[in-house]
């Protein structure tokens, strides 16, 4: 049994099919990495996934449970998590404020703001800063800990390192690992192939909506990412 | 003078109780209740029943109202609200209106055209007055408006900025769909947010009925006040409502000295003055800003 | 290649103003059908019109929900009053009065327009209760007393009545004719922009202040001509009759089961709302609970209203605004503007 098991989502913009068909597995303590230019569909995916786009289509099951006819709130509190693009913190409310709003999911669970701060030493001093006051980096750090802290099952992360500076990158991506280790399911959204090849531990490329690939990372190349973002098949060779 | 002074200050005591609910319900879900004065009138009426009809005394029928009317907001949010702001902008306005309307015309079928009022409920309070340094007499009653005022306010600062609850209205207040990914359960913050408005206007009821009396199309009159306090007082937190509320009884005790029948255009007056003077200062920033640019 | 005929009208529209003739005419003729009474309902029915279609045009087509669009309805009464005892021939004071609410909304639309939206609502209800104040007390009105449209007393009964409802006949077609060559020209084309999608409009470069305030001083001047009429229909003048909140029901009710954003459905709205009037009317408050109630449900279940059922039902537009693109094998495409 899958942690979070996706069959055949569609969903749409009006008339703009923004994903047709997308199925993919994430097992506990895996890292599946979506990847694709901007427009393929990634966020709406995201997005329909934690409920917070209309879905046209498909079934999603987290551990086992159907959890398509839920709405957004239920979702989380049934163990999936999103990392929305943005961050999309509450400016006004403090580091704390933030962090507890995570725990609106009543989950049981290991997290805590102190167990947040032993994860992300960098927090604790910013405990009490507004969240609107921190730099794109701490931002993505708070983020990702709201997230945890409603005990989820899954977490899906929407580009994790836009807007970030390459050290914030690095640390962002230092903290998935530790998720990723704790048996947490993740699904990240990166435009960085570079990053996604290494560091995932299965890949899918996206491009207007439709997979055009999904490999190993040591079955691939940049190449080959590249060339399925600009929306050629896998048979398709390159025209360098 | 000093005199006319306090007495406006105690008679913005009044309007802040007035308008925090309004203010209350604006600034976490961005929607005007044309209903909230109209809902005040129901409130004193219910008052009217616990107190006059039921017996009960006030200090019992106050929270039990208000339980009532907390209640009747989480089903007004349900049945109306919800529906209404999902729509375009406009229909929390025209909803919330044609509720006035319903609400204002139900009241005067049920009980009749009778100004009716609370202060035989306190006896003498409703006429005991204070004796202040300086040879002021203020009545006790205005003043323990002007203290439940502040405690109201006080009380739902410190509700929306320092409890969890708080902390989910703000959230879903400002980004509703980041509230939901969190697990919080949108609908339901936003009927409590309503209930609590709701519920903060049954203490305005009590100050109305107490002070004064009141007729079933008395709404209208209140809406206007409570809007009035807050436009005047500005955005922001709702220690400004109160702010405003003082600013307008001024306005109005100004505009009864030169007039006899001043009072009420004195408040106008005094609204339109900041309509303008915001108008005037949101262009001041736009210039600003242009410069700014400019000078990039 | 295919061929393209652009078209406006269609049979729909060609029966619309062919019935839209006929009850004008109908109703020209009826002083001489129906007498003083007649001609009496015929002027409501008109103002009713009037009322519907301009606070449908500001609500529906500018995004401005105002409850006190009896600021112009009251003042431009008022104004009647005003000018016929200054000894002003009352009919054109009636006139003159419509001017006075055109000159009323443009200074009021100076300031009132850039507001939000429930700012906006409510401050426009304030400024009618600052002129309701402020006309009570002029000595001539004795304040909530009122006082009447004596100069009225000039011509007979009948005479009265007959150039009272082509006057209001002559209002609403001139008012209706503005609305919707307004709506035919560029400044159409962005109120439409507008009522679709107003941060879109703005990035599109659409002037949205200026639209606005053209289409509210449009409607400030189309209700002063109702409330004028009202007046002269009614003759006498008490201060809350005019100013009341219950206009601003009424044309809530109209618009909302009519149809927000459309002519026909404020039309239609109109027409209904004379009809429960006339039956129901006589109920007081229990009659304006239902019409709350009635005008709620609409909001809440069918926000376009009964024209946003019907219209999509007809072929082609009633009052078309908008342009038919007709391909050669016979579809037609509509577009705005």
């Amino acid at each position: 049994m899958s942690t979070l098991d996706v069959r055949d989502i569609r969903a749409s913009h009006g008339q703009l099919v923004a994903a047709q068909g997308i199925s993919f597995r994430v097992e506990a303590g895996r890292m599946l990495f979506l990847a694709g230019a901007n427009g393929a569909g990634k966020t709406t995916l995201l997005r329909t996934i934690a409920g917070d786009h209309r879905q046209d289509g498909g079934t999603i099951r987290l551990s086992g449970v159907n959890v398509t006819d839920m709405p957004a709130h239920m979702r989380a509190r049934a163990g999936l998590s999103l990392v929305p693009e943005g961050r999309r913190l509450f400016p006004q409310m403090t580091v704390r404020e933030n962090l507890q709003l995570g725990a609106s999911t009543s989950r049981e669970g290991p997290w805590s703001v102190e167990a947040i701060y032993d994860a992300f030493p960098n927090l604790e001093k910013l405990d009490r800063s507004p969240a609107g006051k921190l730099s794109g980096g701490e931002q993505q750090a708070v983020a990702i800990g709201r997230a945890l802290m409603g005990d989820p099952v899954a977490i899906m992360l929407d580009e994790v390192s836009l807007g970030l500076s390459p050290a914030a990158v690095e640390l962002a991506y230092q903290a998935l690992r530790k998720v990723r280790d704790a048996g947490i399911a993740l699904l990240v959204v990166e435009q960085d192939l570079t990053r996604a090849l290494a560091c995932a531990d299965e890949l899918i490329v996206m491009c207007e909506g439709r997979e055009m690939l999904r490999s190993l990372p040591g079955e691939t190349t940049l190449d080959a990412l590249v060339s399925a973002s600009l929306g050629h098949g896998k048979n398709e060779e390159v025209a360098a | 003078m000093s005199a006319q002074i306090i007495n406006a200050v105690l008679l913005g005591g009044y309007y802040a109780v007035l308008a925090t609910g309004l203010a209350f319900m604006f600034s976490v879900m961005n929607i005007i209740n044309l209903a909230h004065g109209s809902l005040i009138i129901l409130s004193a009426y219910g008052l009217y029943i616990a107190g006059h009809m039921l017996g009960i005394p006030l200090a019992l029928a106050v929270p039990l109202v208000c339980a009532v009317m907390f209640g009747l907001g989480c089903l007004l949010y349900r049945g109306v609200l919800a529906r209404a702001s999902a729509g375009s902008e406009l229909l929390p306005l025209l909803a919330t209106f044609g509720l006035a309307i319903i609400l204002d015309n139900l009241l005067f079928q049920v009980f009749g055209a009778d100004t009716l009022s609370l202060a035989p409920l306190v006896g003498d309070l409703s006429w005991a007055s204070v004796e202040l340094p300086g040879d002021i007499w203020v009545g006790q009653l205005s003043v323990y408006i002007l203290i439940a005022a502040v405690a109201v306010i006080g009380v739902l600062e410190v509700i929306l900025r320092r409890t969890a609850l708080g902390h989910r209205i703000q959230a879903v207040s400002q980004d509703r769909a980041t509230a939901a990914l969190l697990g919080i359960d949108t609908g339901r913050t936003a009927a409590i947010a309503t209930g609590l408005a709701l519920a903060v206007g049954v203490i305005a009821a009590a100050a109305l009925g107490l002070r004064s009396a009141w007729g079933p199309y008395a709404g209208a009159a209140q809406l206007l006040f409570a809007f009035e306090a807050i436009v005047i007082g500005g955005a922001g937190s709702l220690w400004r409502v109160l702010a405003g509320a003082m600013l307008l009884a001024f306005a109005q005790s100004a505009g009864a000295a030169v007039h006899p029948q001043g009072f009420l255009i004195g408040g106008h007056l005094a609204f339109l003055v900041a309509v303008f003077w915001r108008l005037q200062a949101w262009r001041d920033r736009l210039s600003a800003l242009g410069s700014a640019r400019t000078a990039a | 290649m295919t061929d393209l005929t652009i078209t406006r009208s269609s049979t729909t529209s060609r029966i619309t103003l062919g019935l839209l003739v006929a009850a004008g005419l109908a109703l020209a003729a009826l002083p001489w059908i129906n007498g003083v009474g007649g001609s009496g309902r015929a002027v409501a029915l008109l103002v009713y019109v009037l009322l519907a279609v301009m606070w449908n045009a500001l609500a529906g087509f500018a995004g401005l929900v105002s409850i006190g669009q009896t600021l112009f309805f009251g003042v431009a009464a008022y104004a009647t009053i005003r000018l016929s005892d200054a000894g002003i021939d009352p009919f054109l004071a009636t006139i003159l009065a419509t001017l006075i609410g055109a000159l009323l909304g443009y200074v009021t639309s100076l300031f009132m327009v850039s507001l939000s939206g429930g700012e906006f609502a409510i401050g426009m209800w304030v400024l009618s209760a600052l002129a309701h104040l402020c006309v009570n007390l002029d000595p001539l009105i004795q304040g909530e007393t009122g006082t009447s449209l004596i100069a009225l007393n000039a011509y007979d009964v009948e005479t009265r009545a007959a150039l009272t409802l082509w006057l209001a006949l002559a209002f609403t077609a001139v008012f209706m004719a503005a609305l919707i060559l307004l709506l035919r020209s560029s400044t159409g084309a962005a109120i439409t922009a507008i009522r679709d999608d107003e941060i879109a409009a703005r990035s599109v470069g659409v002037d949205v202040l200026r639209t606005k305030r053209i289409v509210f001083v449009l409607a400030a001047t189309g209700t002063a001509a109702a409330g004028a009429l009202w007046l002269t229909s009614n003759t006498s003048f008490q201060p809350k009759a005019f100013f009341g909140v219950h206009w601003t029901a009424y044309m809530l009710f109209m618009v909302l089961v009519g149809g927000l954003g459309r002519i026909e459905g404020a039309l239609i709205g109109a027409v209904l709302f004379f009809v429960i009037e006339t039956l129901f009317g006589a109920y007081g408050a229990w009659y304006l609970v239902g019409l709350g109630a009635v005008a709620v449900l609409f909001a809440l279940v069918l926000p376009n209203g009964l024209w946003g059922w019907i219209g999509p039902r007809l072929p082609g537009e009633a009052i078309p605004t908008g342009y038919f693109v007709h391909k050669k094998e016979g579809r037609t495409q509509h577009v705005d503007g």
